[in-house]
């Protein structure tokens, strides 16, 4: 059998009714509105494995005419090779440029285009270090030869007009994270088959095309983090000081002398080892047929193969013993990112500490916001989010503080810590322990609204937490925490040892420029 | 019934895999036959008076038992005096800190927490919104706090200062992002400001001033609420008409401050020295419109091809897929509600690249005059058409697209006669109403680098001004622009 359902859900109910979305010729937003209600979106979740290992959550809600797609792929910049770092980002943009069969005005000439260029390039790398000069330039001309006959034959913007021009607008995008890649996509409902061919196709025969401009530009948008603010400055020292052996250690989008001489050859590599159906889950959520798009996955995703298991370990971490500090020095007003290590998403201390942080700084009146912010008068800003999380390995939280001038980062860190120790020693109070679980009900009751935050909650959990149901659980485990449980995983999580200080130090020449303008 | 369930799911496997065996999968996207999207008409949202000039804007959607909304305004950041720049936000900021004479800031803070809650007062450059979410049984006290906030507001020394000192600060961060600045330095010279604002006198603004400004500015004859979630209207409605019974009209009409483009006699360079960057900031602006502007179609649909429609824009196969000089970049019309916008382009390069990037989208600007084909055309009017349904797929989107509507005075009908506009486009029309905006030998860019490694890359682009530097720049740079330099074809603002 090539379809396997894995938990019993409502499918049999549903087609045994004869429930179709094309059942009512016109609708509008009013009806049926029990079916966008949150009771009922868990028992309407149809979820199965393809034999090749390729995973579906299908949620149905009658409405307005679109769907929502979200793939995880289980591949992310934690496996990108030392001295490759960045690979499993450049990929998912090459991912964008077309197939096979589409992005091509004649695919076998641009496929011996293709090979000719990753040719030379071996050619270019082996010759690396070479007094030959001859020899040398022969390999660039045989290069940018082939890299005009290439780039002659690419259509690649192919691809992505396909998704465009059928509505998805400015939807069509894809983040590579540490633990995997996420592919998104919203289009009017009609247009599930064009989905299926496009992302089944993507998956099966890439022609990771434009290697070259798309590396360049990739490396446009590294120069570019240091033109967006401190916040990717901050938060990329902190990686590199919370983690030691790690590769949660290195940023996702890379480093300018690795991504410098990655070749195509080795993306190739990269993703027949890490883009496999095995490696997938894709939930879709919208208006649309259930047996039609169980039908058409059925048709397009059983052909992608199931690609090899991945041998794949990361190095041991050391425990952190002691508080880690370093200092940056920028061209920018002072702030302070202190991390800490965090339980993963399924860990059973998640939800007490999420509730705990949410306590300390997510809200105007959380204890930080409270004491530095509001009745302080000592920090313009008190943000908290998560860095890096998974299951594999600790996750890590962030607080970032921002002083008011005047005041130094070291006086909010004092303040901060003492906040700290004194929820651990006291514990949250009745009433702030009902707030933050109403406020969890909240936020679960806000994540239903749309269907993409819904599709991309029923990956997260499926994918992560290793249960797609654990989304629709978030209220009762907020429920089931104790005061006491909060005031342990405060203790135990976010104690003086467990700290990574990453503090902006503005450099003297920051005045001159501020004061230019 | 589980019997039931397994048999059905079996014949239905079973199915699925008959299917799977038969058909030949299409050789390309291209031979696919999408059937034709449900009609969907998404119902409007129902229209009721408050009195005094307020009105209710309400889409009942009972399926999650959430409210959400927001009390809009009319009158915004651009009705503050050059001199007093910054005292919108200031008002919207102490305010929400501040909190009401019955509830101070902190209180209210503290309420809604306890309800997971939130107000959230927003300074926009044409309307003050203020916003809320809540669990539906909490919509009455969350009114109610909002109530006071505007019948009776505090407005304490203490966070009025507070709000001062927090604002410099996001000021200054934002300063140290070299994108921000480069768009902020954009705008005000190409509307004929100095590149750095002025100095206000916003420290003297005190208790006083803001109550007086806020009874400026909240006045009940300027309100529109709009409300969407678990709430029944006619009950709605007559809550809310109480509750602003005694929130008096406006105290003072409101006065823009207009803001003109300042149209250079040839291609304007602002160079902005960054020494030391990694990158350089490109940005390109050209005279724009507001909305009810009869061209606004025409710029809309250029929009979508030419810079703002997704990856697959001239501007990205341009600079990115054929070039590889960007990662991302937008050119597009920004046209306002009730002020003329721009035309604005932006993107990062590396800096040895600044020259041939600019060079490109001067060369794209000056291809896009010319009529697009008819595949073209037809092509960016479906992709807008067929992107249609995500302005319309929420409730709260379509909450807001018809606030907007009320807001700024336009007709109801708006969108529909918009999508009307679109569907008789041609090529010809296209070009004609953008080349009215656009002129390539006319722009006005910023480009913020080092000086040292970008300047002669730019010589070719037009003539170069220095700016951010002390004496480097003109004084009143908009203002030297000679009466007799032609000014844009303008259209009339309304058809």
């Amino acid at each position: 059998m090539s379809l396997s359902v894995l938990p019993v859900v409502a499918l049999g109910s549903v087609l045994a009714l004869g429930l179709s979305a094309s059942a009512a010729a016109t609708r509008s937003a009013q009806e049926p509105a029990d079916a966008r209600a949150p009771g009922d979106l868990e028992l309407r979740v149809e979820a199965f494995q393809l034999e090749n290992g390729w995973r579906f959550l299908l949620l149905p809600r009658p409405g307005p005419p679109v769907v929502s797609f979200e793939t995880w792929v289980d591949t992310g910049s934690r496996h990108d090779h030392e001295g490759a770092r960045g690979s499993a980002h450049l990929l998912m943009n090459l991912l964008f440029k077309g197939t096979e069969r589409v992005g091509s005005s004649d695919w076998l000439a641009e496929r011996a285009a293709l090979e000719e260029l990753d040719a030379a390039e071996a050619q270019l790398a082996s010759l690396g270090g070479t007094k030959d000069l001859a020899s040398l330039r022969d390999a660039r001309e045989r290069r940018d030869a082939a890299l005009a006959a290439a780039a002659g034959l690419s259509r690649s913007q192919e691809f992505t007009r396909l998704f465009e021009d059928a509505g998805a607008g400015s939807t069509l995008n894809a983040y590579t994270r540490a633990d995997g890649t996420r592919f998104v996509v919203s289009l009017p409902s009609n247009q599930v088959e064009l989905w299926c061919w496009l992302e089944s196709d993507r998956f099966m025969s890439p022609a990771l095309r434009d290697f070259h401009t798309e590396r360049e530009a990739v490396l446009e948008s590294l120069l570019g983090r240091a033109s967006r603010g401190t916040h990717a400055l901050l938060e990329d020292e902190l990686l590199q000081l919370a983690y030691v052996d790690h590769p949660y250690r290195y940023r996702p989008v890379g480093y300018r002398e690795d991504l410098s001489r990655l070749t195509r050859g080795e993306l190739r590599a990269d993703f027949a080892s890490g883009y496999g159906a095995r490696h997938m889950t894709t939930a879709i959520v919208g208006d649309f047929d259930v047996a039609r798009v169980m039908e058409l996955v059925e048709r397009y995703f059983a052909r992608v193969p199931a690609g090899p298991r991945r041998e794949w370990r990361a190095p041991e971490e050391p425990p952190q013993t002691t508080e880690r500090r370093i200092e940056v020095p920028a061209d920018a007003p002072p702030e302070v990112l202190i991390g800490w290590h965090a339980p993963s998403f399924s860990h059973a201390d998640a939800p007490a500490l999420h509730l705990g942080l949410r306590l300390l700084a997510t809200s105007r009146s959380s204890r930080l916001e409270r004491r530095l912010e509001r009745e302080g008068g000592l920090a313009s800003a008190v943000e908290l989010w998560p860095v890096v999380g998974g299951d594999e390995l600790r996750s890590l939280v962030a607080l970032r503080l921002v002083p008011l001038p005047g005041v130094s980062t070291a006086r909010l860190e004092e303040l901060a810590y003492e906040e700290i120790e004194r929820l651990a020693s006291e514990g949250p109070t009745p009433e702030e322990l009902r707030a933050a679980q109403r406020a969890g009900r909240a936020e679960h009751l806000r994540g239903l609204r749309d269907d993409a935050s819904l599709a991309r909650g029923l990956v997260e959990h499926d994918a992560k937490g290793g249960d797609w149901h654990g989304l629709f659980r978030v209220v009762e485990r907020v429920n089931d925490v104790s005061a006491a449980e909060v005031q342990r995983v405060i203790r135990a999580y976010l104690g003086d040892s467990r700290r990574n200080v990453v503090t902006l130090v503005p450099r003297a020449s920051q005045a001159g420029e501020g004061a230019s303008r | 019934m589980r019997g039931v369930a397994w048999l059905a799911l079996a014949l239905s496997l079973g199915t699925l895999r008959g299917q799977a065996q038969t058909p030949e999968l299409p050789a390309h996207p291209s031979e696919l036959r999408p059937p034709p999207l449900q009609p969907y008409t998404p119902r409007p949202p129902r229209r009721l008076g408050l009195g005094r000039g307020a009105e209710l804007l309400v889409l009942e959607d009972g399926t999650l038992p959430l409210v959400e909304g927001a009390l809009v305004f009319r009158g915004g950041t651009r009705h503050d005096p050059p001199a007093q720049a910054g005292r919108t936000e200031l008002l919207a900021e102490a305010l929400r800190a501040g909190g009401s004479l019955h509830r101070p800031g902190a209180a209210l803070d503290d309420e809604l927490d306890a309800l997971a809650a939130a107000i959230t007062i927003r300074a926009l450059p044409e309307a003050v919104r203020v916003e809320f979410d809540c669990l539906s049984e909490d919509l009455d006290a969350v009114l109610e706090a909002i109530g006071e906030l505007l019948i009776r507001p505090a407005y304490p020394s203490a966070e009025i200062d507070r709000a001062r000192r927090r604002s410099a600060s996001v000021h200054a961060a934002r300063a140290s992002s070299a994108r921000e600045t480069a768009d902020e330095v954009a705008l005000r010279l190409a509307f004929g400001q100095t590149a750095a604002p002025p100095a206000t006198d916003l420290g003297g603004v005190g208790r006083e001033e803001l109550l007086a400004l806020h009874r400026a500015r909240f006045g009940v004859d300027r309100l529109v609420v709009g409300m969407v979630g678990d709430v029944e209207a006619t009950t709605l409605a007559a809550k809310l008409e109480t509750l602003l019974a005694r929130l008096p009209r406006a105290a003072a009409p409101l006065r823009a401050v207009s803001r003109n483009f300042r149209l250079p006699a040839r291609t304007r360079v602002y160079l902005l020295d960054r020494p030391g960057a990694a990158q350089s900031e490109v940005r390109c602006l050209a005279p724009g419109m507001r909305r009810l502007n009869r061209d606004f179609t025409a710029a809309s649909l250029w929009s979508f091809a030419v810079g703002f429609g997704g990856s697959s824009t001239r501007l990205m196969a341009s600079l990115r897929t054929e070039r590889g000089l960007v990662y991302d970049g937008t050119l597009h019309f920004t046209p306002g509600w009730e002020e003329a916008g721009c035309v604005f382009g932006a993107f990062s390069t590396r800096n040895e690249s600044v020259g041939e990037a600019s060079a490109a989208l001067v060369e794209l600007l000056r291809e896009s005059l010319r009529p697009f084909s008819d595949e073209e055309l037809e092509l960016t009017r479906l992709r807008l058409q067929r992107a249609e349904v995500f302005q319309v797929d929420r409730p709260r989107r379509l909450l807001d697209r018809a606030l907007d509507l009320r807001v700024h005075g336009y007709p109801l009908d708006f969108w529909e006669r918009h999508a009307e506009r679109l569907r008789n486009l041609s090529p010809e029309a296209v070009a004609e109403a953008v080349a009215r905006y656009v002129d390539p030998e006319r722009l006005t860019f910023l480009v913020s680098g080092p000086a040292a490694l970008i300047e002669e890359q730019l010589q070719d682009l037009g003539e170069i001004v220095r700016v951010g530097t002390p004496g480097s720049e003109p004084p009143g740079t908009g203002a030297e622009l000679s009466p007799s330099d032609p000014a844009p074809r303008l259209p009339s603002s309304s058809d």
